[in-house]
């Protein structure tokens, strides 16, 4: 049975995931950054399902520098860089995966514009949205990018 | 009084007699010698004044008279040369019956003046559509005034035996008036040379009898076509960018009080009514939101008179806006019904439900109008378009400078911004580019470029970047510190509200630095249709 | 918050939870018994413990009037009136609870790509 990794601020997706996925997927949750990195390494994962959001991660959990962001993309505003770091985070998080060498297909449960979307996949390789809980749908984005 | 229309027209008219005046200066100016006159940097001021702020179809022969030896020149070359494309893209267009005729059109008239030969190709292009769609005189009256400005500012043209017939065919009377006898071979207008010493705008006395007698048929023209020049808001908003913030408030204010609290929120027990299904419940709510408090024609005729107010007289809701034209029926509709739909008869309710639809779908128009209000191309144009506001400026207007350049990719990327407030900021950041580089000695240049770049979550930013060759260093910190007074503190401010940033980087290439604004890219239709 | 910013909010917190499992719920035959606290949680409470129907319109406020909205609106008052069933585990109840789901996430996420574009 492969493993999936679910990353996300919460425990729905993980839920969801040992509800309906676990007759395919032996399910390996991560809730920051720094436990999709460790989960990578230990026990590893063959797949991942990710959270766009992380709204209920505490800043200090969050992967990018927020007076940074603030400085290049928000007129200095450090409240609203942050507020973009956790609507931005399954991305980022993705993003340090991908440098860390772990190519494994990923897939959101998001409705991304199309040209995002393409813009992801340019980035990070196999990279698929679905914009719904749709446990066929989830299954069958992960079997088309593996 | 005059009515607003009116008020309208007589400003036309005015602008005809100065440029009747314009063209009589131009007979008594051409008389003198051609090296005497203001400075090329004058007459370019002059020249760009013609057309931006007066759209003299008698600019283009002025910029075109601009020595192309000297920097001004070139830059009236280079625009000339950017602006005809889109201006010969337009007889196409127009004949194709393309609905992007006016944004073409809009596009190429903020870059620069159209190349008066092309006023042919135009004019037969409307007289085609006449003949397609006889029902709309608009197109006649479009294909004559272009075959008019044709003959009057190229009578020499070798074409201009054929229009002249063409016009006598559709407009005899117009024909007959401006041409009673031929012009001869000495009257005509020789094309500008690019000679070393360049000569002011000279015009005959023919072509500016021509343009008294254009003045006094216009003024005819107009008063008849005064009701056809009133715009629909959705013309009004393609034509006045400026007007967005007023026209999203008040589409908003529309939207919210009426349309949502007394329209929208009886959806549920019209449909019930209209099933013969609706509680007690919902015939008090649905009679009180509709025919309860203030008259609901009442309310509607006072966010009219707030569009009207707001937006001044070209605007005319309910002759020129169908979408308004249908929802002012259906309100009165709903009004007069009110008897009959307490007494819950069959017909008035299916009409009550037919009316209620009606203003659903202004609900709908409004909402896609004001979502397309707010998204700005960030595209040469644009750009060109500050840079000449800036221009235009005493003090940046005194600042001979060396290079303009201005690169933007096409298609333009769209950000979710007003585009009164991004031409704010980027004014802004003009002004002290052009102020900063009028400091130093020569070569004064500037730049302006527009790129995107995709972030680490896949989503693009905006960079728009000008660059000058000052020597002045501040940074970026000195902005958001509002260190430097000047008119950055606004800016700041704007980008606040758009999630947009500012930033200064060093230079390259022979620049400075550069002070680059950023924005989110509004993502739309076209990509989702071209990744499709 | 912009209007933009609450449709994607309305589809995110509210349609995407909302519908998690309802949309997997098997088509035929009874809802299973494991699956109805799970339902109820998505139905009743979101991540973070507030009622969708309340977070729905909170968020709802920064809207104008759209037919989405009221379609989302009225499958949540749905869901709502059948609290009551819906915890008892009534099938019917949640099959209903569940079509409700589905429409409010199909309502909401059709918003958000609207406004989007």
């Amino acid at each position: 049975m492969e493993r999936l990794l679910v990353i996300e601020d919460g425990d729905e997706y993980e839920e969801f995931a040992r509800l309906f996925l676990a007759d395919r997927y032996e399910v390996v949750p991560a809730r920051s950054a720094t436990e999709a990195l460790a989960a990578m390494e230990t026990p590893g994962a063959d797949a991942m399902l990710i959270d766009l959001r992380f709204e209920r991660a505490d800043e200090a959990d969050l992967l990018g520098d927020a007076d940074e962001m603030a400085a290049r993309l928000f007129a200095g505003d450090r409240a609203r860089a942050a507020r973009w770091l956790k609507e931005q985070q399954g991305t980022l998080i993705l993003g340090a995966l991908r440098d860390a060498g772990h190519a494994q297909p990923a897939v959101f449960v998001h409705d991304f514009p199309a040209r995002r979307l393409a813009n992801l996949r340019a980035l990070y390789g196999r990279v698929g949205a679905v914009p719904s809980f749709d446990a066929q749908a989830i299954v069958r984005a992960l079997e088309r990018l593996a | 009084m005059l009515k607003g229309s009116q008020r309208s027209d007589m400003r036309h008219v005015g602008r005809l007699c100065a440029l009747c005046v314009l063209l009589f200066a131009g007979c008594s100016e051409g008389s003198s010698e051609a090296d005497a006159g203001p400075p090329v940097a004058e007459r370019w001021a002059r020249a760009r004044a013609l057309w931006h702020i007066r759209r003299d179809p008698g600019a283009w022969a002025a910029w075109h008279a601009i020595d192309p030896d000297t920097p001004e020149g070139r830059e009236a070359r280079a625009l000339l040369e950017e602006a005809e494309p889109h201006y010969r893209r337009l007889a196409a267009q127009v004949a194709d019956g393309d609905p992007r005729v006016r944004e073409t059109f809009e596009r190429a008239v903020r870059i620069a003046p159209m190349d008066p030969a092309l006023y042919l190709p135009l004019a037969r292009a409307y007289r085609t559509q006449a003949r397609t769609h006889p029902e709309n005189s608009v197109l006649v009256i479009r294909a004559v005034e272009y075959y008019r400005k044709f003959l009057a500012l190229r009578p020499d043209h070798p074409e201009a035996p054929a229009a002249r017939r063409e016009l006598a065919r559709l407009d005899p009377e117009a024909s007959r008036l401006f041409f009673e006898r031929p012009l001869e071979a000495t009257e005509a207008v020789a094309p500008p040379a690019a000679s070393a010493s360049p000569p002011a705008p000279t015009w005959p006395f023919g072509v500016a009898f021509a343009a008294l007698a254009l003045a006094g048929a216009a003024v005819v023209l107009l008063v008849i076509r005064s009701r056809r020049r009133a715009e629909s808001l959705g013309e009004l908003a393609s034509r006045r960018p400026e007007l967005h913030p007023a026209i999203a408030y008040l589409v908003g204010s529309l939207r919210h009080e009426l349309l949502k609290h007394r329209i929208g929120a009886v959806g549920d027990a019209v449909d019930a009514l209209g099933r013969g299904a609706a509680s007690e419940e919902q015939r008090a709510f649905l009679r009180g939101r509709l025919f309860g408090g203030e008259p609901l024609d009442r309310a509607w005729e006072g966010h009219l008179g707030a569009f009207e107010r707001a937006l001044g007289p070209e605007l005319d809701l309910r002759r020129r806006d169908p979408a308004f034209r249908r929802a002012d029926r259906a309100i009165r509709r709903i009004a007069s019904l009110a008897p009959r739909v307490e007494a819950e008869e069959r017909r008035a309710v299916a009409r009550l439900a037919r009316a209620h639809g009606e203003l659903r779908a202004l609900d709908r128009h409004l909402a896609k109008l004001v979502r397309r209000l707010v998204r700005t191309p960030v595209d040469g144009a644009l750009l060109r378009a500050v840079v000449d506001e800036v221009r235009g400026e005493y003090a940046a207007g005194r600042v001979a400078l060396d290079e303009v350049s201005i690169r933007a990719p096409e298609p333009a990327p769209r950000v979710e911004v007003f585009r009164v407030d991004l031409v704010l900021v980027l004014k802004n950041v003009v002004r002290n580019a052009i102020l900063a580089v009028g400091q130093e000695a020569p070569p004064r240049r500037i730049g302006l470029d527009v790129s995107t770049e995709v972030e680490l979550t896949g989503e693009e930013t905006v960079r728009i970047r000008v660059r000058d060759t000052s020597t002045e260093r501040f940074t970026t910190e000195d902005i958001y510190a509002r260190r430097m007074d000047r008119g950055l503190g606004l800016v700041t401010a704007a980008l606040g509200r758009y999630d947009g940033a500012i930033a200064v980087e060093p230079g390259d290439d022979g620049w400075e630095k550069a002070v680059v604004v950023r924005f989110f890219r509004a993502f739309d239709d076209d990509d989702e249709a071209r990744e499709a | 918050m912009t209007p933009a910013e609450a449709a994607a909010a309305l589809a995110h917190d509210v349609g995407k939870y909302v519908a998690r499992i309802a949309r997997n719920v098997p088509p035929h035959g009874p809802v299973p018994d494991a699956l109805v606290p799970l339902l109820v949680a998505d139905l009743y409470a979101l991540p973070g413990g507030e009622r969708p129907s309340a977070r729905f319109e909170a968020l709802a406020a920064a809207l104008a009037e759209d037919p989405r909205v009221e379609r989302a609106r009225a499958g949540l008052w749905t869901i709502d009136a059948l609290e009551a069933a819906v915890r008892a585990g009534e099938d019917d109840a949640c099959r209903r609870a569940c079509a409700a789901a589905l429409e409010v996430e199909a309502s909401l996420r059709e918003l958000a790509a609207e406004r989007r574009a």
